[in-house]
Order: structure tokens, then sequence, then C-alpha cells
């Protein structure tokens, strides 16, 4: 058929059916070409796709909010993406609702951004630069704000609907006041100074083998290249630092201060210029027996420098046009200038203050010099010895000895350390976990290690000690101690115990007291707000069961060293609201609303996304 | 696939085939043009009515910002007739309800948010159900409560039950059935995320018996 159809090319008819069937298939071609060019989505909500830049994006932004914390890189990817994939499901979830912003109010509010205005007005400018910043066209940047305002439209429409009722405030103000009655005793931890049997120590030591191990150890040899160390083999001659003096001579120079004053007259719609040119004449005249200072405050056409006697200030050269550079900078000290022409008018110019620039002599400098031409060379030297080792470590992984001698350094030698701790280079975490890697503990060369930017450090295996069990006789005393500590605090809690039985009994705190010599002690009114009590003690109180029948509740709460408080709760009082409260009562009120429709809106997004199409690649 | 020999042949069969069907084809492009055109007019008219519903919320939204609570309550009552069945609508609603609820007219409140539960979609149905169980928690219509949120299809309001648990816990609370309300803070706790209201209910509501065995 194809022939065929060839054959008839030259029909109109023939070259219908070719265009018909040429260009879908050249079509379909781009297509798969396409396809096979698109990494694959990391994730995607509906059919909208996010990809590995979408997350990196996203997460710069998030971890800029973050600044100067510690987090590490894989769950903050994680949380950022969840807040895309959070936002997009809102998003879209609002696009079907058929909410929208309209053009006025996104670009109402772009234009209320401090970020794109000038002396607090938008301006058009700035914000095309800032766009630019952020290569960001202006169509995809309002697309962007409108996404964001139709989510927090709804956001709002969701949260600030809600409302708390009198009911809800008072039910609030009756639990967060709420005041409870307490006595309680507290049962200290005795020290005992009972042996524990061999039996007790030996039966702790075998349960507890992990807590009584050395840990893993090693040592290294390495071999250590330092920008420093290269610098001060390099070779100097007198000659070459003259050179490099010269080469670097701007760095050796302080650079000539020259103060100036100057007296405008302008050139504009009253005054052409051969007669401004006159009044500069005549004032130059003038100044032969008047202060320059004088002078220009009074006929000075630049008001705002004639107040302080035309000073301009130091000169910078490429600030002022060529001719008046030119002239201020022939100038002496204390001179006047003839009249010089520039797109104001014709000025006088007066150096004020004059300060000639000053090269330092190479004798005076010469340490300085050698420093700076060593490390300047070194650092060609450095980079290529650092090729090398990484080179030649990497293809003589069983020893250090080759490169050494290739680059003519020592190879160093460390003591014993640990993963978390060690001496000298070992104090540098990053060679410590070097250390410990597969690689290097099956004996190969390290990778190199960067230590700064100009150390350079790899590392093999010398001695490896695997973690090992101590023998039970070195830890005996730190097993005695235990072993009486936990005792101690069993015996307290049996008395406590002992204690709380009697108060359930019926017995008065007073008297159990007594009898077990300790201090009853009562608290009236304690709220939720009031500290003095331990924190544990106080949760405790609150969150013990309400006393019934006249029946006080009596409980037992560990506080952190062990002792143990026996409490007995007479009293719960149901709170009201104070005078402070009920000042604050609107907002209060608000803020249960807040409260409210914050915990349904929450509720509200994670319905959407039980019912979105996610799907998350890992 | 037929092969024509000649480009007369070809003219011909192009002929034959146009008289058999120009009228099908010319009333099949109409109706086409037709239908996009009816499409665009409405997706237009669609865009023009959402623009405006968004452009006066936003009205109602600034009138309570400024706390001018007449204006929004005309501007809420006005989207809801103007812009019935939109989410905008809804939305006011709710807003409406609020204001009414403050103005101490539970009983108008009420029915707002009833219209809302019955008639919105999924999640605005949950929050008015939500925010209507609470208001008669309120005028201590604790049972009839307790009936709206049995009443609540489970499959509609899985990610919800953490907010109805808290509220029924409250009702019965106030029915003092302090068994079956710590029960029910307790689910709440266990579905929603934490809050510090949450904990100190349920410690309040502690058994006496949980304490009668050694911590």
């Amino acid at each position: 058929m194809l022939t065929k159809i060839r054959e008839k090319a030259q029909g109109a008819f023939a070259w219908g059916i070719l265009i018909v069937i040429c260009v879908p298939f050249a079509l379909w071609g781009i297509q798969n070409y396409l396809d096979t060019g698109k990494e694959a989505p990391v994730a995607s909500v509906g059919d909208k796709d996010f990809f590995q830049r979408d997350v990196n994006k996203a997460y710069e932004q998030y971890s800029q909010n973050l600044q100067g914390m510690t987090i590490d890189e894989q769950s903050l990817k994680a949380q950022a993406l969840e807040k895309l994939i959070k936002d997009e499901v809102l998003l879209q979830y609002v696009h079907a609702k058929g909410l929208v912003t309209t053009d006025d109010t996104a670009r109402e509010f772009i234009q209320s951004l401090p970020y794109f205005q000038v002396d607090g007005k938008f301006d058009d400018k700035r914000y095309k630069t800032m766009l630019n910043l952020q290569k960001m066209s202006s169509a995809e940047f309002v697309n962007r704000i409108k996404s964001a305002l139709i989510m927090e439209q709804f956001q709002r429409s969701i949260i600030d609907s809600s409302f708390a009722t009198k009911y809800d405030v008072e039910s609030f103000f009756k639990i967060q006041n709420q005041q409870r009655d307490v006595d309680y005793v507290t049962v200290a931890v005795q020290k005992t100074a009972e042996q524990p049997t061999e039996e007790e120590i030996t039966a702790y030591y075998q349960q507890h083998q992990d807590a009584y191990q050395t840990p893993e150890q090693v040592s290294i040899e390495y071999i250590e290249l330092s920008l420093e160390d290269i610098a001060k083999t390099i070779a100097v001659t007198d000659d070459k630092l003259k050179a490099y003096y010269e080469e670097q001579k701007d760095q050796y120079t302080t650079a000539e201060r020259r103060k100036i004053s100057h007296i405008l007259f302008a050139i504009n719609d009253k005054t052409d210029e051969k007669t401004a040119l006159e009044k500069a004449l005549n004032a130059k005249k003038e100044l032969a027996n008047k202060d320059f200072a004088a002078v220009a405050a009074e006929v000075s056409d630049d008001k705002l420098t004639a107040k302080t006697g035309g000073d301009l200030g130091l000169f910078n050269v490429g600030v002022m046009e060529k001719s008046f550079e030119d002239a201020a900078s022939a100038l002496k000290l204390g001179e006047v200038s003839n009249p010089v022409k520039s797109a104001f008018g014709y000025h006088l110019i007066k150096v004020t203050e004059l300060a000639p620039g000053e090269v330092k002599p190479f004798d005076s400098v010469k340490n300085e010099v050698t420093k700076a031409y060593q490390k300047a060379q070194a650092e060609n030297a450095f980079y290529e010895a650092g090729e090398t080792l990484t080179e030649m470590s990497y293809e003589n992984p069983d020893n250090l000895k080759t490169v050494a001698d290739a680059l003519g350094v020592t190879i160093k030698k460390s003591a014993l350390f640990t993963k978390d701790k060690g001496e000298s280079i070992a104090a540098e975490e990053k060679v410590r976990s070097a250390a410990f890697t597969e690689e290097v503990l099956h004996g190969n060369n390290s990778a190199p290690i960067e230590l700064g930017t100009d150390s350079l450090v790899v590392l093999r295996l010398l001695e490896h000690k695997a973690a090992a069990a101590r023998e039970q006789k070195d830890v005996k005393p730190e097993i005695v101690a235990v072993l009486q500590s936990d005792k101690a605090r069993r015996q307290a809690a049996e008395t406590a115990k002992k204690i709380k039985a009697k108060l359930q009994a019926g017995d008065s705190i007073q008297a159990v007291a007594a009898e077990n010599k300790l201090q009853v002690k009562t608290v009236a009114g304690l709220t939720r707000s009031k500290d003095g009590l331990p924190l544990v003690l106080s949760d405790a109180i609150f969150r013990a069961a309400k006393p019934v029948g006249g029946k006080s509740t009596v409980f037992i709460a560990e506080l952190p060293a062990g002792e143990q408080a026996v409490v007995s709760l007479s009293k719960v009082k149901e709170g009201v609201m104070t005078e402070d409260d009920k000042k604050q009562l609107e907002l209060a009120t608000k803020n249960i609303a807040k409260a409210f429709g914050q915990t349904e809106f929450n509720a509200l997004i994670n319905s959407l996304q039980a019912d979105a199409d996610i799907s998350v690649k890992r | 696939m037929e092969i024509y020999d000649t480009e007369e042949e070809q003219v011909e069969a192009l002929k034959r085939w146009w008289k058999e069907n120009s009228t099908s084809t010319i009333v099949g492009l109409v109706m086409g043009i037709v239908i996009i055109l009816g499409w665009n007019y409405w997706q237009d008219h669609k865009k023009e009515r959402a623009a405006q519903a968004s452009a006066t919320y936003d009205q109602l939204l600034k009138a309570l910002d400024d706390d001018k609570k007449d204006s929004a309550d005309k501007l809420a009552e006005r989207m809801q007739e103007q812009f019935k069945g939109t989410e905008y609508a809804a939305f006011s609603g709710l807003f409406q309800a609020k204001l009414k609820a403050q103005q101490g007219d539970v009983a108008a409140a009420k029915q707002i948010l009833k219209t809302i539960a019955a008639e919105s979609n999924k999640a605005l149905g949950n929050i008015a159900r939500i925010r209507l169980v609470r208001l008669m928690l309120a005028t201590g219509e604790y049972e009839q409560g307790l009936q709206v949120i049995n009443e609540v299809d489970a499959k509609q309001a899985s990610s919800y039950s953490a907010n109805y648990d808290e509220l029924v816990g409250d009702l019965y609370v106030a029915l003092d059935r302090l068994d079956e309300a710590r029960t029910s803070y307790q689910n709440a706790l266990r579905e929603g995320q934490p809050s510090p209201l949450l904990q100190f209910k349920i410690d309040d509501l502690t058994a006496q018996e949980k304490l009668e065995a050694p911590k």
C-alpha cells in the first residue's frame, strides 16, 4: 500500500491521507521521546505530580524558616513534601468547590506587600526586579498569590466562623480554675548499707550485660595535607617576592585622601552660560581676600552644601563628571580652581584636606609579602597534592606508604578512640565517623576527608578493638550501688503502700505520719497554675479521682528522686471565673472559639486528605 | 481501503459521498458549534458569578473585621439568597449563625446550621452539625444533641470522629453519665490530636477504682 501511496503522492487526495497519517505519527513519536526524558514524580495528588525539584524547592523555603536549628535534612524534606501535598489537596478542593479570587483582589494584595514598595508605595520596577530574582514570571506569581488567597479565604471561613457559647466558656473555667485541697506525706529514700549477696550481683550482671561494656575503639594512621604546611615549604627569593609585591601593590598602598569643597554657579532658565561664568570669575576674584566657606554660603547655587561652606566630603574618582574630576585631582592643598564647567554649571573647587597616598616600602612589609606569596603559591601545590592523594590512596587501598612516599609526607598515628570521643586528630567528628565506616574497618583507605577548606586527610585502620564485656569484678562496685539504691527505693515504696492502706482504712494522716516520723504537709486551694509543688505531684493531684461521699481519695505519686508522696485528696472545688477572668471574658471567648475552629479545620483537612487520591513513592 | 486510479474517480467519489451525507454533516457541525458556544457561555457565566460571589463575600469578611455586625448580618443574608447553592452562601451561613448565637438568638442560629448540615457537602455538613450540637449543649437539649450525633453516617464523619466524641463526652457530663463521658473522651483522645483541655476533661473524670490498685 505504501508504494501505491507514494506513486500517487502528487494527487491532492493522497496528500490528504499522508497528512492525516503522518501528523499523528510524528506527534506520537515526539511524545515518546518526551516521556523517556522525564523523571518520575516522587508524589502525586490527583493529576498533579510533584518532582524531586519541587520538594527541594519547598525544602529550601522550609529550612529558611528554621534557620539555625539542626534538624536532619531527610526528615525536613519529608515534612516539606507533606506540606506540599497538604496544600495541594486543599487547593484542589477549593478549586473544585468553585472558590475564586478576583484579579482585583489579587492585585490589591500584591500592591499591599511591603517587599514591592518603595517609600510606602507599590513600585512596578521593584516588583519586576524581585520577581526576576526569583526567576518567576508575573503571571506565575499572580497565580500563586491567587491560590494562596483562596486557601486563606477558605481557612478563615471555617476557623473564624466558629464560636464558643457561654456554656463552653463556663465549663472551661470550671476545669481550668478548679481548686483541690490535699494533705500529704513524703517518704524519703533511705540509703541502705546492706551489702547485696554475690548471687544477686551475678544475677544483675548477667541480666544487664549491655550496660557493662567497653565501647568499640580504633586507632588509625593517616596522612594530613594542610595548606599551611605546604606554604611553609615554598622557597622564596627576594626577586620573586619583589615581583609579587609589585603585582599586588594595591594591597600595600593606602589611597590618597582628598577632601574638596565647591561653589556652584548654576546654568538654568534664569542664568545663561555667560552670566554664570562671569559670576564665577567675580567670585574667584573675591576669594583673594575672603574666606571660601563664606563665599560659598553667600553665592553658591548648591544650597545643600552652601550651608557647610560647600563641603563635598572625600573625593572619589568616578562620581563626578570628568572635567570636574580632572580639575579636582590636579589641585594642591588650599588652592582654588578656575571655573570648571559641568552639566550643572560652573564650579569653583577648593581642596580643603589632602593626605597623599602612600606605598608601604617593600622592606617594611616583607614578612606580610612572604606569607601571602607562600600561601598563593601553595594553593596550587595543595590542590595538586590533594588530587594525587585522592587518586593514589584510592588506587592503593591497602596501604598509605605509596602515596606518602610520592608526596613526601610522613604518616602519623593516632591513639585509640571511640565513635563519640577522641583526641587530637580524632577530636574531629568527620575523622571519627570515617574511621568507623565499613570500608575502613575492612582495612581499606578512607575517602579523603576535608577538614575546613585548607586541610585534607586520608586515614586507614591501625588497630580495632571490638566492644567487649567488662568483667564482673571490675564493675562490682557499680552494681552494688545500683542494687542498693533499687532496694532503698523499694523500701520507700513499701512504706508508702502501708501508709496508703492505713489512710484508706480510715486512720488520720496525722496519726500515721507521727507513727512513721513524717511531716504532714497541707495545701488548700491548689490550682493548676499555681506552682510550688513538684510538677509530677501537682499533675498527679489533678489527675486523681474526686473524693466521693466525704471519703478522701488516697494515692501515691513517685517524685523524681524516687521519694514517694502519699497524698490524701479531701476536697475538689469547681472553678469559677476570677475578676481578672471576667475582665478578659471577651478575649477568652474568642480564644476558645478559635481553638474550636482550629480543631474543626484540622479535622476537615484530614478528611480531605483521606478522600484525596494521593500517592507517594518511597 | 479503496484506492482510486484517477483523479476524476476521486472527485466523483467525493461528490457522491457529499450527496448522501450533506444534511447530517451540516446538522452535526451546527450542533457542535452550538454546544461549544453554549458551554463557553455557561462557563463564563459560572466564572462571573463565582467572582461576584467571592467579591461580595470579601465585603462580608471586611464588615466582620470592622465589627459592623448589622451590615455583616445583612450581607450574609444577601449572599445566601443571591448565591444560593454556592460554597460562599454556606460560608456566609456559618458566619450568620455565629452572629445570631452571639446576639442570643440561638433558635435562628440553630435553624441556619440545621439547613447547612442538611444541604451542604460533607465538609461543611459536618462542621455545621458540630456547631449545632454545641448550641444544643448550651441550651440544655442534651438528649437531642446525642440524637443528632447518633444519626450521623459514620462513613461521612470518620475524620471528624474526635470532634464528635468530645462533644458526646460533654453531653454525657451534662447528663451526669460520667462513665459514658469518660469513654467518649478517651475515644476522642485516641482519634484526634492531643489537646490540653481534653486531657483536663479526662483527668477530671478519673474513676475511683483505678487508684485502688497500686500504681
